[in-house]
């Protein structure tokens, strides 16, 4: 007799090292477990709601609402400051340096300077290799608004990764054509 | 596809952990000792057990939020008299699944109704019967058990906290969002009207469901399922928006899983199933869910239903507005 529980451990068993490497990707270790902890506990007591066909998605949406929820928390303000990769606007300076001689690094200071929204679009499509279809289901929008958010965030990222090779090359000679 | 490729290409070098990087984490020591936490909650190892009689009068109280009474009356004045001048029984006559969720509806927005404030929380005890999901190899044919738990939740109504009983223990944990919403906050800003309901369940639509018909009909049923209470509004909407679904049926002689009479309000989703909506034939309130098989079904990993199978069902035992979590 199938036993429900069976179930859990399959979906445990199936989508917990995912579920983890999305949180890894965006906080540090330790908070990266209890997010993830935190979103089989829920997907524990809401089985009912865990589409069985293509439950990863739905995991991720949950995984992605501990971690804004985390964020906010009061309880652990304190540990988590700093800790949200890319979530602020500045970065610490040693850190670019650090990171900016890679083109990871250049990628990752441009993401840093996306809106959160757009930086979500991007990351699922590109760290956690989702379809469009499925990534729309953990951004909470319809796939249509994806695909718009998607192209628009990608047109934003390739301005910002041109306005980072500006500043890398020296200052230009000032023109002397000017435009009106 | 240009985007999705260009994304990829992009930011793979980015990416702090590269996918594979982390298997098997699920079970390394901190894995294994969540996982038995997570399964020793509550939900899965509650005894299978019938309602006492302190729960069977506070059945009495389900949905109205302790004013059943006063629901009770409402609805018998809302039968009022069918076409020969004689007095209907209330359910006795209903034509057909819009005429019940029209009652629903109209039910929810005549009862009387307090808002719990942000701090208080909302209880609800339901009971679960489950299938589970067949393994590779194993089938869930008509008559196969199902397994019986009792759910006892308190979501506090600004929706930051969750708590359940774990071993008679209470703990608290995050809501952690999810869709639809569980929590008094987020439900009561959803829309007031049901075309604005309705296009709100469409627009989540789950890839599985089997077009955006089906896909509101489930959210739908999902949110009134999770959400014991909701504004009279928003109870409304979401019954009338069900109402607009095409190909929503009704059964006028279904019962819950105790054999009680109730009309179930259904639809075909994800191609295999038969989502219903219970109702209560006397108070036009909620009651709870069942999901039966119409068509045989086999996952991509093995498990198989069968038709006719049940998968799961539920009946809303209690609910109440209370200051505590732990408080009934």
């Amino acid at each position: 007799m199938p036993d429900p529980d069976e179930g859990f451990a399959r979906l445990w068993d199936a989508h917990y090292d995912d579920v983890l490497g999305y949180a890894l990707r965006r906080t540090d270790h330790e908070t990266a477990r209890d997010v993830a902890a935190e979103t089989f506990l829920i997907a524990w007591r809401r089985r009912d709601d865990v589409p069985a066909d293509r439950p990863f998605p739905w995991l991720l949406h949950v995984a992605r609402n501990v971690l804004a929820n985390e964020a906010r928390g009061d309880r652990r303000r304190g540990r988590l400051r700093g800790r949200l990769r890319g979530d602020r606007a500045t970065a610490e300076p040693v850190a670019d340096i650090a990171t900016g001689l890679t083109e990871g690094g250049r990628i990752i200071t441009a993401l840093r300077r996306l809106s959160p929204r757009d930086r979500e679009v991007l990351q699922l499509i590109g760290w956690e290799e989702l379809d469009p279809r499925d990534a729309a289901i953990v951004a909470g929008c319809s796939a249509k608004a994806f695909s718009v958010r998607l192209h628009r965030a990608r047109k934003r990222l390739a301005a910002v990764l041109a306005e980072l090779d500006a500043e890398d090359r020296p200052a230009p000679v000032p023109s002397l054509q000017r435009s009106v | 596809m240009n985007d999705v490729q260009e994304t990829r290409r992009l930011l793979a070098p980015a990416n702090p952990c590269p996918p594979g990087h982390r298997t098997g984490a699920a079970h390394d020591e901190t894995g294994r000792a969540a996982y038995a936490r997570i399964t020793a909650a509550a939900p899965a190892t509650t005894p299978r057990r019938t309602p006492s009689r302190r729960t069977a009068l506070r059945l009495a109280a389900v949905g109205g939020l302790a004013v059943a009474t006063a629901a009770g009356i409402t609805v018998a004045q809302s039968g009022g008299v069918d076409g020969q001048g004689r007095p209907r029984l209330p359910g006795g006559s209903v034509a057909n699944a819009q005429e019940v969720l029209y009652k629903a509806a109209d039910t929810a927005q005549t009862r009387p109704f307090k808002a719990p404030a942000p701090t208080q929380w909302v209880f609800t005890e339901t009971r679960y019967r489950r299938s589970g999901v067949p393994a590779r190899g194993q089938v869930v044919a008509p008559g196969s058990p199902l397994k019986t738990v009792i759910d006892r939740q308190w979501i506090r109504a600004d929706g930051t906290k969750l708590a359940t009983l774990n071993k008679g223990k209470l703990e608290t944990s995050a809501t952690g969002g999810g869709f639809p919403p569980v929590d008094y906050a987020s439900v009561s800003k959803l829309p007031r009207d049901p075309s604005g309901m309705l296009a709100w369940a469409r627009a989540n639509r789950s890839p599985v469901a089997g077009g955006r018909d089906a896909s509101a009909f489930q959210n739908l049923s999902s949110l009134l399922l999770n959400n014991a209470a909701m504004p009279p509004a928003q109870t409304a909407a979401a019954y009338r928006a069900l109402a607009a679904i095409p190909g929503v049926r009704l059964d006028r002689t279904a019962s819950d899983d105790q054999g009680r009479r109730a009309f179930a309000v259904s639809m075909v989703v994800e191609g295999w199933v038969r989502e219903e909506i219970l109702i209560d034939p006397s108070t036009y309130t909620y009651r709870g869910h069942r999901d039966v098989v119409v068509r045989d079904h086999t996952f991509e990993e093995g498990g198989t239903f069968k038709k006719g199978a049940v998968e799961s069902s539920s009946v809303r035992l209690a609910s109440a507005i209370v200051d505590r979590p732990g408080q009934r």
